[in-house]
């Protein structure tokens, strides 16, 4: 059973202060949608609206067209799995899994069943009889995550997941996360504020900014053609530079420009300055150059000051890309160039690098 | 542990950690006030006990296990100590929870109030029951402007009268183990739970109760030993038909003087009351608790 998640206008206020400020999100059953932003953007407190552990101000949460704001988190179907996991420390494995159908007083023969069924989905099925203290962190979060299906919920709630959990393992999870998601087929929201992670699991991203949805779009979109410069600045890294409704403006003519540009670090590439002349290009003195295994990582300085960074192949030969030299950088395809909305006339367009 | 790492470092290095750790050698001297304290108001007065048992003529000891009078105190205390203990957990617990989940004012009255009566002088505050519960006192007065009661009551120096009191007494010391539990239990839990769909029944029994089930057992360990010493509340509130052990160990050296009878039963009540410690801490593991 998987649900359609719809969160219409909803407004949270905790205090003083205006959390969740009109935000609306769909999503078709079985899709994965990642909530990513900084922390304080809202995002764990429209999980915990979806959970039914947030009372919300006005606004509308529904599940497959019903409304469910008056329906206590015990009746909404929803499995959680917590940041800190929140396992039961003195029950075994099985009898944490099992807690959702102990609650719905379901049978001995059925609880013992569907908990190894669920210990199976996430490996861990010879694990029945530990204590969660004994297991590892990852190990934990499958239990954590079993325990969220084991009651067959309509929708998956997942509140960072990963906080806990190193790198190495964190990059495992979000793979095995997404496998387990996919073959129970559920709507799954998660709340992140990794982008790669988000990148990693989700169907669609939803980034939040200061109590709204700034964009939702699937990974490749938002990063392709952010709406604004906080998505573009947030999703990856991004040189922003004046445009107009034509395409790039040369550098040092941004007082004519309407909008803004987002090159990605891999549409740039070092050019020469004589063969590149008529088309678009920008100068600068390299400040630091950084081998990261797929890529050379050059960042540069214009004349004004900005700072601009260009991924280079890694068998680059970057003896010449010295902090100090003078460098010219010219653009792969300009087709590939996304131009954020033109600013309006009386907005002061900003540029952020 | 220190030590083993101690031990496993060079010497040179060795000195410098076991002057920066404050466990070893050089550092020894500090165990001596410990202990001379120990030597002075432990060690000290049961020697002088032992001593005092032995000094009669006859076995002191075989005396007062054959004293019916004490035989029969000593199951009195036991069954005291078993009900005063079972009834201040289950309050106290019950007391801990609401000062957890209680709303600001609810929190600063049971805390104070809790406070209050653990600074207040035992014997203050049992002659405060005993004015509460005379025939004539403070209860029939209330009834009695209520209307509810014309006759006085007869509940002063009765079975009745002492244990209100006795759990009044205790309730600090299994409070405060509890509610330090209680605090420290994850809230995340408690919204795990809910959201399993868990309603309130479940999520105390399964949830909160075996989380701070330890706290429970320390505290009540802790009361069971101090009951077993009752003397001033169960002596004034409960009556000569109530004696304790501690009552009839008074009277051995004051009424009956036989210091070496009441020295043997002392220390049969000291010895009594470790012995079934040990037992609840092999139980119960009561001592990794308080460290």
């Amino acid at each position: 059973m998987s649900i359609a998640l719809s969160i219409q206008d909803v407004r949270v206020t905790l205090g003083q202060f205006e959390v969740l400020r009109g935000v609306s999100l769909d999503a078709a059953p079985g899709t994965f949608v990642t909530l990513l932003g900084a922390s304080g953007s809202g995002k764990t407190t429209l999980l915990n609206v979806i959970a039914g552990l947030q009372h919300i101000d006005s606004g509308h949460v529904l599940f497959d067209g019903q409304n469910v704001e008056s329906r206590p988190p015990r009746k909404r179907k929803v499995g959680v799995v917590f940041q800190s996991y929140a396992l039961f420390p003195h029950m075994t494995v099985g009898e944490n899994v099992a807690f959702p159908l102990r609650a719905a007083r379901r049978p001995t023969a059925e609880r013992r069943k569907v908990v190894q069924e669920m210990l199976d989905l996430v490996d861990l099925g010879t694990m029945v009889n530990r204590s969660p203290a004994s297991l590892s962190g990852g190990q934990r979060q499958r239990v954590a995550l079993a325990r969220a299906l084991a009651s067959d919920p309509g929708i998956l709630l997942l509140d960072e997941p990963m906080a806990a959990l190193d790198k190495q393992l964190r990059e495992r999870m979000q793979v095995e996360i997404k496998r387990i998601q996919q073959q129970v087929g559920i709507t799954t929201v998660a709340v992140t504020h990794d982008q790669a992670e988000a990148m990693t699991m989700s169907d669609l991203v939803a980034i939040m900014h200061e109590g709204q949805l700034v964009q939702i779009d699937s990974p490749e979109n938002l990063y392709r053609r952010p709406v604004d410069e906080y998505v573009a600045g947030f999703l990856g890294e991004a040189n922003l530079f004046p445009a107009d409704r034509q395409g790039l403006l040369p550098p040092g003519t941004g007082d004519t420009a309407v909008g803004t540009a987002v090159i990605r670090p891999e549409d740039l590439v070092v050019v020469d300055p004589a063969q590149a002349a008529g088309h678009w290009q920008v100068k600068g003195v390299v400040r630091l150059v950084s081998f990261q295994g797929s890529r050379f990582r050059l960042e540069m300085t214009t004349p004004s000051g900005q700072s601009v960074v260009c991924s280079l192949p890694p068998h680059t030969d970057a003896s010449v890309l010295v902090p100090g030299a003078e460098v010219t950088l010219g653009c792969v395809d300009p087709d590939r160039i996304h131009v954020i909305r033109p600013a309006q006339a009386d907005q002061p367009l900003k540029l952020v690098a | 542990m220190a030590v083993n790492g101690a031990l496993a470092a060079p010497s040179a290095k060795r000195q410098r950690r076991l002057l920066a750790d404050g466990s070893n050698v050089e550092r020894r001297w500090l165990l001596w006030p410990p202990l001379a304290f120990f030597l002075l108001t432990v060690a000290g007065p049961v020697v002088a006990l032992v001593h005092q048992a032995l000094s009669g003529e006859d076995n002191a000891f075989a005396e007062a296990l054959q004293s019916e009078v004490f035989v029969a105190s000593v199951g009195r205390t036991l069954l005291l100590a078993v009900v005063v203990t079972a009834a201040t957990v289950l309050v106290g617990t019950i007391y801990a929870l609401a000062i957890a989940v209680g709303p600001v004012w609810v929190k600063a009255l049971l805390m104070g109030g809790l406070l209050i009566s653990l600074w207040t002088s035992v014997m203050v505050r049992t002659i405060g029951w005993m004015l509460l519960e005379l025939p004539t006192g403070a209860i029939f007065w209330l009834l009695n402007k209520l209307q509810l009661r014309s006759s006085p009551i007869e509940i002063y120096q009765t079975t009745a009268a002492m244990y209100p009191a006795m759990i009044a007494v205790m309730l600090p010391f299994a409070v405060l183990p509890i509610l330090a539990a209680v605090l420290a239990f994850d809230r995340e839990q408690l919204r795990a739970a809910t959201i399993f769909g868990a309603g309130p029944l479940l999520t105390l029994g399964a949830v909160v109760l075996p989380t701070i089930r330890q706290a429970m057992i320390s505290g009540g360990v802790l009361v069971f030993v101090m009951s077993m010493g009752f003397y001033v509340t169960p002596m004034l509130l409960g009556g000569p038909g109530n004696m304790t052990v501690s009552g009839i160990i008074n009277a051995q050296l004051n009424t009956a003087n036989r210091a070496d009878v009441g020295a043997a039963m002392s220390l049969l009540l000291v010895g009594g009351t470790v012995a079934i410690y040990l037992v609840a801490d092999r139980l119960f593991k009561v001592s990794e608790r308080w460290g």
